[in-house]
């Protein structure tokens, strides 16, 4: 379940890792950090270093996120697919997310970022496949393949 | 049968044709064939495409066996160069047989010209190609729908294009896979974050491997067949490969989305998320294949938006009557699911990066100057690389169900090709081949470098020899067009 304990800090430190395993056709993130809300934003700075070359060091504009899935896992998804939906049809290009609410699969936050005018849609959607959140040895980890 | 020691569980059938029997795994309803020569089946038990092509035996309803084609590799769900056909009307719809990028395929025009006759023009005819197809980067093009015109595409796909805007030719649409248009799209089941995706994206290009290619017809394999689809040593053609764009990505992510909670109320249990389906006869099956269709019918409908622009480059370098002569010998997709009647019975054909590869037995569902000698087939080789023309052949129903492979079939990722070269070496190294290159992103390019991908002709070879399709025509580029 991921709750309010999910965002506080475990006892033990964890720094925030993105990994990227690139299969032939597609790309798979591999994301630990110290509370799940930190793997959420994790996720969203994985996806835009990977579609963009790199995550955008400034940018103040926001979007506000209200997202609701069956799962902790699907939300993963969701929120990626959400972020590629800004990308591709407003330019919005952002460098994290800042979680205020996370339950279970709902969650409240902002992307910040910035516009761009030469965005590369090169994420087509995040997958279902071994898609995975979880929590082991005091942390949290997320797992999602995105189709390229 | 026999074993092949490097792959436990893998028998082989015939020379070119491999099976894992149903008895494999429980959960298996039906074996899994691969068409692959030995080195190919190497390579492809190098990931995990043979666990996933098992996994896709599971799916309730399948008919046969799944097809593996020898460019196959690793994807989600479905590996991609796979084929399932599922029973009609009771057996399931997967969008991830289909794949996110929904009616990618791959289109073909010939000019009346021959590559000497083209000479140094082929520069100034890149350039403006590039000018005119907006190739990635998120941009649209410039054409921007509204929401009725839009529904009217998704409807009604190319002949909407050709006929209600004015964007080609009657002979575009009877070259054509399907006339350029599945019946059975209902805009309605589209939503409407999926239409705002694809609003201004009609005549656009995309990213990843998607590309215009100016080539020119280096060998004739079977100069009859040749002659059938015009074509001729020498001759300049023109290769445009993409899909659906955004609409497309949308469709499968909101299908999946929908029926992958479902899955366990119909009584289904999958080994992977991905393969989410539903039963054809349910309502989530029929919306689905009413909004699939609709994004099949927008991708053909941005191909012929795209060929059009190509025949107005041309009439802009080459002059009128180079563009009046210009035509399509056919368009084919490569990620689709279609009704089909094979064995006797209607399938519902799932063909993820596969090809439709009909032989002249079924000349009934062909244009009817290639009735008798079958379809084009195109597979287009890595950047740089040779592409074929093929024919396909009466053998792929019983092989196939009427396919044949889609491409080399990636061997690097994109990380891995990056690390090998550099976009700008690679740009330098093409235009020293003659190649003219014209692509937004040196980044692109590195991640589309020929050594990311499989040998063109080693896959072609494998597929001619199995004779699912025969070699008809080689390509060679001579323009590169890239997405972002």
């Amino acid at each position: 379940m991921v709750g309010d304990d999910a965002r506080r800090s475990p006892t033990r430190k964890t720094p925030p890792v993105i990994e990227v395993i690139d299969h032939p056709g597609e790309l798979e993130l591999r994301l630990s950090h110290a509370t799940c809300a930190g793997v959420y934003a994790e996720a969203v700075r994985g996806l835009v270093a990977e579609s963009q070359g790199s995550v955008p060091a400034g940018g103040a504009e926001r979007r506000i996120l209200s997202l609701a899935s069956s799962t902790p896992e699907t939300l993963l998804a969701d929120l990626l697919n959400e972020v590629v939906y800004v990308m591709e049809t407003e330019g919005f290009v952002p460098r994290t997310l800042e979680v205020g609410e996370l339950e279970g699969g709902r969650l409240r936050g902002t992307l910040v970022g910035r516009s761009s005018a030469d965005v590369r849609p090169l994420v087509k959607a995040a997958t279902y496949h071994d898609l995975r959140v979880w929590q082991e040895d005091g942390a949290w980890h997320g797992r999602v393949v995105l189709d390229v | 049968m026999r074993t092949v020691g490097a792959k436990p569980g893998v028998n082989q059938v015939e020379e070119l044709l491999w099976e894992i029997p149903a008895s494999a795994r429980a959960d298996m309803r039906v074996p899994a064939r691969i068409v692959a020569d030995r080195e190919l089946l190497e390579a492809i038990g190098a990931d995990r495409s043979l666990e996933q092509l098992a996994n896709v035996t599971t799916l309730p309803g399948i008919v046969g066996f799944a097809a593996a084609m020898p460019d196959i590799h690793q994807g989600y769900g479905f590996p991609v160069g796979a084929v399932a056909a599922t029973e009609v009307p009771h057996g399931v719809v997967s969008p991830g047989g289909v794949g996110y990028d929904i009616n990618c395929g791959v289109r073909l025009l010939a000019l009346d010209l021959s590559v000497d006759a083209l000479g140094d023009r082929r520069v100034g005819l890149t350039t403006e190609i590039s000018r005119s197809v907006p190739s990635g980067a998120g941009r649209g093009g410039r054409l921007v729908l509204g929401r009725g015109e839009l529904d009217r595409v998704l409807a009604g796909g190319a002949p909407v294009v050709v006929e209600e805007m004015g964007l080609g030719r009657q002979g575009d649409l009877l070259h054509t896979e399907s006339g350029g248009c599945l019946p059975g799209a209902d805009p309605a089941m589209v939503s409407a974050r999926a239409k705002d995706r694809g609003r201004d994206q009609l005549g656009t290009l995309g990213s990843g491997n998607h590309f215009v290619e100016l080539q020119y017809v280096t060998e004739l394999a079977d100069p009859a067949v040749a002659d059938a689809f015009g074509l001729r040593e020498g001759q300049v053609t023109i290769l445009i490969h993409t899909g659906s764009r955004g609409l497309g990505h949308q469709v499968c992510t909101d299908f999946v989305r929908l029926l992958e909670p479902r899955i366990a109320s119909w009584g289904i249990t999958l080994p992977d998320r991905e393969l989410a389906c539903a039963p054809m006869d349910s309502p989530e099956g029929r919306d689905y294949l009413a909004a699939m269709r609709c994004a099949a019918n927008f991708a053909w409908a941005n191909r012929q938006v795209i060929a059009h622009r190509v025949r107005q480059a041309v009439h802009q370098e080459l002059g009128a009557h180079e563009a009046d002569a210009l035509r399509q010998v056919y368009d084919v997709a490569h990620n689709i699911a279609k009704v089909e009647r094979h064995g006797g019975r209607d399938v519902l054909v799932h063909r993820k990066g596969a090809t439709r590869a009909f032989g002249p037995g079924r000349g009934d569902e062909l244009p009817e100057d290639y009735r008798s000698v079958g379809q084009p087939v195109f597979i287009p080789g890595s950047m740089g690389t040779a592409s074929w023309v093929l024919v396909g052949q009466d053998r792929s129903d019983e092989v196939s169900f009427g396919t044949a492979c889609h491409g080399a079939g990636r061997r690097l990722s994109r990380t891995q090709a990056r690390k090998h070269v550099s976009g700008a070496e690679l740009r330098r190294e093409l235009e020293a081949r003659g190649i003219v290159v014209r692509s937004p992103s040196n980044t692109g390019l590195a991640e589309e470098a020929p050594m990311a991908y499989k040998d063109v002709d080693r896959v072609v070879d494998v597929v001619h020899r199995i004779g699912i399709a025969r070699k008809v025509a080689r390509l060679v580029p001579i323009g590169v067009v890239k997405g972002g």
